[in-house]
């Protein structure tokens, strides 16, 4: 680490940035960075696989229940609000990345800002329209479901509780995830204040965007699967 | 799409891609359009029960396409990445494909209660009224499943030989 001389432009972390001692150069420290988190993104998609076939095979059990509990239980209109939210942070994230490419501060500061806007919507959507409605009408999963407290004439099918336990299980933990990733993203905003990354070195950005985008990519599959079909 | 990304190459020292605006924004564009494609498809076309599922998933991984190739740089990135991914998905579908074969071959194995398997909470009585009321749907749709025990020990014979051709 080069000490930098007490005059008043000092130069800022961005340009400065010395790789690790373990790696040749900045750029395979970049590579290698970014190849450990594509790693851990395949072992994230292995665990919501989990989820996926074990929706496949209560699907394959229930075949026409799980319909009529999906579209009763859920409000595909609710699930499309946070598709649409989801997505366009995805775009931010991807300006996000390119705004520390090209330099630009302030649209990075900016891009990431409406990112975590985006996340935090999404979980007050998740939270407020679904998960809180359906707490107090007792639509929960498996042996906490209350056969109860259904209004008019809809009449719940053994299957429910079974639908409502992958909707529950897949969308908490999803959820999980998108709160994580406002956390990093907020990190990373704090971070941009600070002047860290800049066309040299923005691994963080990059890699906490690739973490973003497969949380998008999840709720791609289980909107569809959960709220519509 | 590369006309603005040409124009800029060299303020970035790692020579990295940079996404220009116009290609990041038609691709938010396109996927917001896919998912109002897909929620109109699901919600008021009716392509039959397994005809719309497999729409949305069809639309679904032509999303998941475009995010991994451009939002998360994978066209323009280093190969091993979309091998990192690429395994990942073999191992994805060898999982989920596999757990598919098992289920729809389970009749193979226990002819009575085929694509059957109660809820825990389910009584005796309820499981067999619901395999009951199954097999007259089959009947009176004319389906192959007919009930009568020699036909459908013919199917499961023949069933039988398929699992077998699958697992290998």
């Amino acid at each position: 680490m080069t000490t930098a001389s007490p005059t008043s432009s000092k130069p800022l972390y961005h340009e400065t940035y010395k790789h690790q001692e373990h790696w040749r150069n900045n750029e395979d420290e970049f590579e290698g960075a970014k190849l450990g988190v594509w790693l851990f993104l395949t072992t994230e998609i292995l665990l919501f696989s989990g989820m996926f076939c074990g929706y496949a095979i209560l699907r394959f059990f229930y075949l026409d229940d799980f319909t009529a509990a999906s579209s009763h239980y859920l409000n595909w209109k609710i699930g499309a609000l946070n598709t649409g939210v989801l997505l366009i942070s995805s775009f931010t994230v991807a300006m996000s990345v390119r705004a520390s490419q090209l330099n630009k501060q302030g649209q990075l500061m900016i891009n990431l800002l409406i990112s975590a806007i985006c996340g935090v919507i999404f979980l007050v959507v998740k939270l407020g329209w679904e998960y809180g409605p359906k707490i107090e009408k007792g639509e929960l999963p498996g042996a906490m479901f209350a056969y109860g407290g259904h209004a008019g004439e809809y009449i719940p099918s053994t299957s429910d509780p079974v639908f409502l336990s992958i909707y529950w299980v897949a969308t908490a933990i999803h959820g999980f995830h998108v709160l994580i990733g406002v956390v990093l993203l907020l990190w990373l905003a704090w971070r941009a204040g600070k002047k860290h990354f800049g066309p040299k070195h923005y691994t963080a950005v990059e890699n906490v965007g690739l973490y973003w985008h497969l949380v998008d990519l999840v709720w791609i599959f289980l909107f569809p699967l959960l709220y519509l079909v | 799409m590369n006309a603005t990304a040409h124009t800029q190459p060299h303020e970035d020292p790692t020579h990295h891609h940079i996404a220009s605006f116009r290609s990041l924004f038609v691709i938010l564009v396109i996927l917001l359009i896919m998912t109002a494609l897909t929620v109109y498809t699901a919600k008021f076309v009716d392509l039959g029960e397994m005809g719309n599922l497999i729409l949305a998933m069809f639309i679904a991984c032509f999303k998941a396409i475009l995010v991994c190739a451009i939002f998360m740089h994978l066209l323009h990135d280093k190969f091993l990445n979309t091998v990192a991914l690429a395994v990942c998905l073999v191992l994805v579908v060898t999982f989920i494909g596999f757990t598919m074969i098992d289920m729809a071959s389970r009749g193979a194995l226990d002819p009575t209660r085929e694509h059957f398997i109660a809820p825990p909470s389910m009584s005796e009585a309820n499981i067999n009224a619901a395999i009951e009321k199954r097999d007259a749907e089959h009947a009176a749709e004319g389906g192959h499943a007919a009930d009568d025990d020699h036909g459908a020990d013919a199917e499961h014979t023949e069933d039988d030989g398929h699992a077998a051709d699958d697992g290998h």
